[in-house]
């Protein structure tokens, strides 16, 4: 069977900014709670499906597509065949250690209703805005006391900005502050008009500063992104906190830090927000049958740590 | 060892609570007066500088078998020489083998069923056999006006009462008060003895000052700090010289002390003065934690599992409001807890009050940060919501406001109050069990129950028809408890009056009548209800799996549980993952689990107890959790046999079950319908690259909000999993570790090893 094949099956990319208008839904993985690494104080992450990039090293595979996936942990499967059963495609095969025949699938879902373990999970669904403000607002007095809030991640929160907007309006309303992380990759102009207003902080994704290295590992050039960047210093007043996933052999040569250390030196910007390799990402990889592109098992050893503190040492660089 | 007190010299059969009053006065009087060199504080508890009290009317006697083996337990050893034990054997335990309030129940009764399965340890334990003195007594106004005052009001009743029963009861109270004042007469001519032996200016000071204190109190009223604590650690030791150190508790001592402390700091002029005095109150206070150490329980050796590391919980409660709802919180509070963060000790048992909105967040954040530097204490109540829970069932609002925690968590009100609130650990998960084997209990193997039905007969056609069955095994067992209770409370009027701390209450007085006869304001009793998580996990699965989405039967899954779910891997793999937990809140399971809780409210409020009082319930387990969950087998929440329940009211450790969902879900259930107080755990272990001050905001945020929602109670263990399986390997360093079990401290390396890893495996909430 052939790529163009397996493309044809799936549900068109949403095109960002554009295809989501007032009381939409967005596609959503997850909503983590109890959150205290992304942002201040106690947060609810909101796990967007869908991004504009491919980075090859993407820590959240889930999130890449903004279509439903269907998530299989080798971990968890006992081994019962009932989804075997369950599967009319029959794209199930327990022999196999992938289990399941991307090709054949027709993410129909039955599987995951008899599951008795959870191995088989629906990644992604559609929200609709009453539902997720409903679930954040269940942790109110948590926000309030650590002064801490929402943080929408993703994927790439942007995709869905006229949700979004309409989400972050009514959070700003009930006193809930809100955050973003985004990869930088989006229209400026409604940026500024639907989602400006209502955010507390930015967290905006840095990395690469070299237009080729940027399209050679995320499928895009970063023209955009780095523009995006320089025009949040101008137009807001919220923290805008550039952040640099340290993937080693890709962002963490020499040259890449050592360039985005002097691009946010230019621009005045004196804390950076780095963010450790984590291997965990790859085994989500393959269990959402994703070829993987970059392979890495390890973290970071204590030699790429004291290179890295080394070059942002003028930075206010806070836990790392 | 006296024998005499039954009769008097004319062979005269006493009444009980004459007979008491002797005994505890000759024992009093001729106790041997103590003071240590290096203490702030006169008097010991028992004849040694730290001892075991032994109440051979109470449950003294279960250390009859195991005499030769105690000093060399792995757990918890008592030193004993060969005269004590030989005294003890031939001559102690055997004139009392009947006298105590077990054998007396027993025979009085005629052996009756309810003691029968008390004696099975699968189903309930019964703290009558050990004590009833979960209470409060008044100290503030003993330690305002003495005891003298008591003997003369006592003296002048007796005068002007004509019933004989009257005239003995104000007999007894004086009789009992002039003990103690015999025993701080000889603690003073101790303290001269002392002085003139000892050098000038040194030494011989320190004793003087014993020595012009014990000349004034506790006969009189203190007039300072020092006198005050004196007075109440002599107290303190004539109550326990009467009854059993088990949960008798010390009461709101920040708020009492305070007014003594104020007026020693008016007397003081320059800064220096002032900052000595708060030197030596820390000190002071230290001395008398130090002091509430001098005894520990007897426990015989089931009771390690059962109550396993527990002292004698004697609660401290600070803070929260006074009597007129204004904030209690002042300058003793803050230092009782900078001795409790000092010492890092399992008893006293502290216990925070804490008012929403009407205590500061600096207080909050202080108990929090109490709790970091002990990992364990103190636990910290919502004032709010135990007021308003007590207010609920008739505690006038005034009264409600004055409450203090009691041997673990459970609120009495001091000086008016006698609800022997831990009377019984009452096991709810075998009434499930008996109700899914119609009155079989499967580990006991015999049928206790009553029969509710088969589930291979197809009894059950829809989930309320279990539900059904499951409560009327718990109103029946509840009742065998209640009955067992009240044989108990009867035996202690016989075996038991309390004249002395009767003359620290409200009423007795009044009415001629001793506290184990009904004497107080409020007659309450109150039960700790054991696996009420286990219980909603159960239920949940059954109504989910069976009748709501029908994805297996209930013969399997009863055949699944009885066969600890081997060969069932498919079945307990779905009831793992596949049905909502207590603790996720849901808000099915949140519904049922409230059901649970207003249902064996209901079947134990509604019943009285033999002071003419209600039985109150409350949700803390002690350890009985681990002691219970050896002896039950699996159950459909997916559970194992012989496996620990989860501990007091804290969701289990599973898929779902997260911080901020559990303190929801927890802090969800209304707290008039948990009057005898609950023990929420959570362990934290904080991020080892936050500063100290960034954890204690955090967790002070989650505690804020938990309190906000209207959670009763919180305690933690700020401490990490690693942490506690390396101090199992090497106990010896980690002494002092201090963790918190259900209700109350003890230190982890003594723990039983089972009670040890349920610890251990308890969900860590990193913050």
């Amino acid at each position: 069977m052939t790529t163009t094949k397996i493309r044809q099956k799936l549900p068109k990319e949403p095109q960002q900014g554009t295809h989501a208008m007032p009381g939409a839904q967005a596609m959503i993985v997850d909503l983590k709670r109890n959150s205290l690494d992304d942002g201040p104080g106690i947060r609810t992450l909101v796990f967007f499906k869908g991004c504009p990039l491919r980075c090859v090293w993407c820590h959240n595979p889930e999130t890449k597509h903004a279509y439903p996936e269907l998530a299989f942990d080798a971990k968890l499967c006992i081994s019962c065949g009932d989804c075997v059963q369950a599967c009319k495609p029959g794209a199930i095969d327990l022999d196999d250690p992938k289990r399941i025949n991307r090709q054949t699938c027709t993410r129909c879902m039955e599987c995951i209703d008899v599951c008795p373990s959870g191995a088989l999970k629906r990644a992604g669904r559609l929200y609709t805005t009453d539902e997720v403000f409903a679930e954040i607002m269940k942790d109110e007095p948590f926000y309030r006391y650590s002064s801490g809030g929402v943080t929408f991640s993703g994927g790439e929160p942007t995709v869905y900005m006229h949700f979004l907007s309409e989400l972050s309006a009514r959070l700003k309303a009930a006193g809930v502050p809100a955050a973003i992380e985004t990869c930088g990759l989006y229209n400026h102009g409604l940026f500024e008009k639907l989602l400006l207003p209502y955010l507390d902080m930015i967290l905006f994704d840095i990395k690469f500063i070299d237009p080729f290295m940027h399209k050679k590992y995320t499928g895009s050039t970063n023209t955009v992104i780095l523009r995006n960047f320089v025009k949040l210093q101008e137009k807001t007043d919220i923290p805008v906190i550039p952040r640099v996933p340290l993937i080693p052999g890709i962002t963490t040569t020499e040259e890449n830090l050592v360039s985005i250390a002097n691009f946010l030196d230019r621009n005045g910007i004196k804390k950076v927000e780095l963010l450790s390799y984590n291997p965990l990402w790859t085994e989500k990889s393959a269990g959402l049958g994703h070829e993987l592109d970059y392979d890495r098992k390890k973290f970071m050893d204590k030699g790429e740590i004291v290179m890295i503190k080394q070059i942002f040492k003028d930075f206010d660089t806070g836990k790392f | 060892m006296k024998t005499g007190f039954e009769h008097d010299r004319e062979g005269t059969r006493r009444p009980p609570i004459l007979r008491q009053a002797q005994a505890l006065n000759y024992i009093l009087t001729n106790k041997k007066p103590l003071i240590r060199t290096n203490s702030m504080l006169a008097g010991t508890t028992t004849s040694r500088d730290v001892g075991v009290m032994i109440y051979p009317e109470g449950h003294g006697i279960t250390l009859w078998p195991e005499l030769k083996t105690i000093a060399t337990r792995k757990i918890q050893p008592y030193d004993i020489d060969e005269h004590t034990r030989e005294l003890l054997d031939k001559k102690v335990f055997p004139f009392w083998s009947d006298r105590n309030v077990r054998e007396y129940a027993r025979a009085a009764n005629n052996s009756p069923r309810y003691q029968e399965l008390d004696e099975k340890f699968v189903l309930y334990f019964m703290w009558k056999t050990v004590a009833l003195s979960h209470t409060v007594p008044d100290f503030p106004r003993i330690l305002k006006h003495g005891l003298l005052p008591v003997i003369e009001d006592a003296e002048r009743r007796k005068n002007t009462v004509d019933d004989e029963r009257q005239k003995t009861f104000y007999s007894a109270t004086e009789i009992a008060l002039r003990g103690i004042l015999h025993y701080a007469d000889h603690l003073r001519e101790e303290a001269l003895r002392l002085m003139a032996k000892a050098q000038k200016n040194g030494p011989a000071e320190h004793y003087k000052r014993f020595a012009d204190m014990l000349e004034r109190v506790p006969a009189s009223g203190a007039r300072t700090l020092y006198e005050a604590v004196q007075s109440l650690w002599i107290l303190w030791i004539a109550l326990h010289n009467e009854s059993t150190n088990a949960g008798l508790s010390l009461g709101h001592l920040d708020l009492w002390l305070q007014p003594y402390f104020e007026s020693d700091m008016q007397g003081l002029k320059t800064d220096r003065e002032r900052e000595d005095y708060v030197k030596q109150t820390i000190e002071l206070i230290g001395n008398f934690f130090f002091k509430c150490q001098d005894h520990v329980p007897l426990v015989a050796d089931i009771g390690n599992k059962l109550f396993g590391g527990s002292s004698s919980d004697q609660a401290i409660t600070l803070g929260g409001v006074d009597k007129n709802g204004s904030s209690a919180v002042n300058d003793m509070t803050y230092i009782f807890l900078k001795v409790t963060e000092m010492l890092t000790i399992r008893d006293p048992n502290m216990n925070a009050r804490y008012y929403p909105g009407i205590n500061s967040d600096d207080y909050l954040r202080r108990l929090v940060e109490v709790n970091m530097v002990t990992s364990a204490t103190p636990s910290i109540h919502n004032d709010k919501a135990m007021i308003q829970s007590l207010k609920s069932i008739q505690f006038k609002e005034e009264d409600a406001r004055q409450w203090c925690a009691t041997g673990c968590v459970e609120p009495t009100i001091p000086g008016k109050h006698f609800g022997h609130t831990n009377s019984m650990m009452f096991n709810m998960v075998a009434a499930l069990e008996m109700s899914l084997n119609n009155g079989v209990h499967p580990l006991a193997e015999e049928q206790i129950g009553i029969k509710t039905g088969s589930i291979e007969e197809d009894a059950f056609p829809t989930f309320e028809d279990f539900f059904h069955a499951f409560e009327r095994q718990l109103r029946f067992l509840a009742y065998q408890t209640i009955d067992c209770n009240n044989s108990f409370g009867f035996a202690h009027q016989v075996i038991r009056p309390t004249p002395t701390l009767s003359s620290m209450f409200e009423g007795p007085m009044e009415k001629a009548k001793d506290l184990t006869e009904g004497g107080a304001v409020y007659n309450t009793s109150g039960v700790a209800c054991i696996g009420l998580t286990d219980i909603v996990d159960s239920l949940m699965t059954i109504k989910k799996l069976v009748y709501d989405e029908k994805k297996t039967d209930f013969k399997t899954l009863h055949k699944a549980v009885d066969n600890n779910f081997e060969d069932y891997i498919k079945l307990h793999t779905l009831i793992q993952n596949k049905v909502a937990k207590f603790g996720s809140d849901t808000p099915e399971v949140n519904r049922l689990a409230q059901r649970v809780v207003d249902t064996v409210f209901d079947i134990f409020y509604n019943r009285t107890n033999y002071r003419g009082g209600h039985y109150l319930v409350g949700f803390w387990s002690m350890s009985n959790h681990v002691a219970f969950g050896t002896l039950s087998g699996a159950l459909p929440s997916g559970r194992l046999r012989y496996k620990p329940f989860t501990p007091g009211l804290t969701p289990e450790n599973v898929k779902g079950v997260d911080l901020l969902s559990s303190i929801r879900t927890i802090a969800g259930l209304k707290p008039e319908k948990m009057p005898n107080n609950i023990a929420f755990n959570v362990k934290v272990a904080p991020d080892s690259r936050d500063t100290h001050e960034e954890t204690v905001d955090q967790i002070t945020a989650y505690a804020k909000s938990y309190f906000e929602l209207g959670g009763m109670q919180m305690q933690f263990n700020i401490v990490t999993t690693e942490t506690l399986k390396d101090a199992m390997e090497n106990p010896d360093n980690y002494r002092n570790l201090l963790v918190r079990v259900s209700g109350y401290n003890a230190y982890f390396v003594e723990l039983d090893k089972d009670l040890q890893l349920e610890i251990v495996n308890r969900q860590q909430m990193r913050v």
